[in-house]
């Protein structure tokens, strides 16, 4: 039988980050959900998604997340400025990840960068899906009150 | 690489839970789980396109947590609570299907995982052959004429 190419093994191990991760995005958006819905509404974080999918590089990402950052602390929003700071942090420390995942796959170390960007997009697509369900809830328990 | 022997062993247990989520036998706790999502899912306003966009995806897809996702951000999108939010259908069903994760164990007691992610795998497969049944059964009671004549006497 034939090897399967490099790109699928790297499609393969994408999706195994990306099921791996869930449980810390899930953790990421429970410890902010004070902020959800009035200061992190869907409309920052499907930006957030619409950038990452956009860029052809990560700079350019960690670049809008620090303009994030800094509205946030001219708005006087501080838990909002440390949400933006910590995303920031967590998103580029997946950059070593991005690295292993593309060498274990016997891909090119130049689409580490692409590889990066990829998960990245997962990461954040978990998080809309808690930050919704976080809204709802919220909404509910607000409802009952 | 995985031998013959794993490969049907293998899709022996997928089929075999396969009939434990969609036909419900009372001496097997748990069992028709499939079923009941999808009669309770026919009394919402989620529609066929939704279900059959969870089987496509759940079928394209190589990641449990995007078709978790998808249902997910349905229930988060569905503001008047009448689809994948209503009586939290979306949230137990995404819960449901998680937790399917704790059956790949059974398989594995018996067979080593040949590969790392042969439990990941076997999860997804699970997810998979689960919303296969759900959405069967989903168009079947969806049909009002199929409740009548199964309501009817043989």
């Amino acid at each position: 039988m034939m090897n399967p190419s490099p790109s699928k093994n790297l499609h393969e191990r994408i999706a195994a980050w990306s099921d791996a991760h869930l449980a810390e995005a899930r953790a990421f958006v429970h410890s902010y959900a004070e902020l959800i819905p009035r200061d992190l509404n869907n409309a920052q974080l499907y930006g957030l998604a619409n950038i990452a999918r956009s860029v052809n590089q990560y700079a350019n990402l960690a670049e809008f997340l620090k303009n994030q950052m800094m509205k946030a602390e001219r708005a006087g929003k501080s838990k909002m400025q440390d949400c933006w700071q910590s995303l920031n942090t967590k998103l580029t420390a997946y950059r070593a990840e991005a690295a292993n995942i593309t060498r274990a796959a016997g891909s090119r170390p130049d689409q580490a960068d692409a590889v990066h960007l990829q998960l990245v997009q997962r990461f954040v697509q978990h998080l809309i899906a808690e930050s919704l369900i976080c809204a709802k809830t919220s909404q509910r328990e607000q409802k009952r009150r | 690489m995985r031998s013959p022997e794993f490969e049907m062993k293998r899709r022996r247990f997928i089929a075999e839970k396969g009939d434990y989520y969609a036909i419900p036998v009372q001496s097997q706790t748990g069992s028709g789980a499939a079923k009941g999502f999808a009669e309770e899912l026919t009394r919402t306003r989620v529609d066929k396109a939704n279900i059959r966009g969870l089987e496509s995806l759940a079928w394209s897809t190589d990641s449990v947590a995007d078709v978790l996702d998808y249902i997910r951000m349905r229930v988060g999108r569905d503001q008047r609570n009448t689809g994948w939010a209503q009586s939290r259908i979306g949230i137990k069903l995404a819960d449901h299907l998680e937790a399917l994760r704790k059956d790949t164990n059974e398989f594995f007691t018996e067979s080593n995982p040949a590969q790392e992610d042969d439990l990941r795998l076997l999860h997804l497969d699970l997810c998979r052959e689960f919303i296969k049944h759900l959405t069967a059964l989903y168009e079947f009671y969806k049909k009002p004429e199929a409740y009548d004549d199964e309501s009817k006497p043989l």
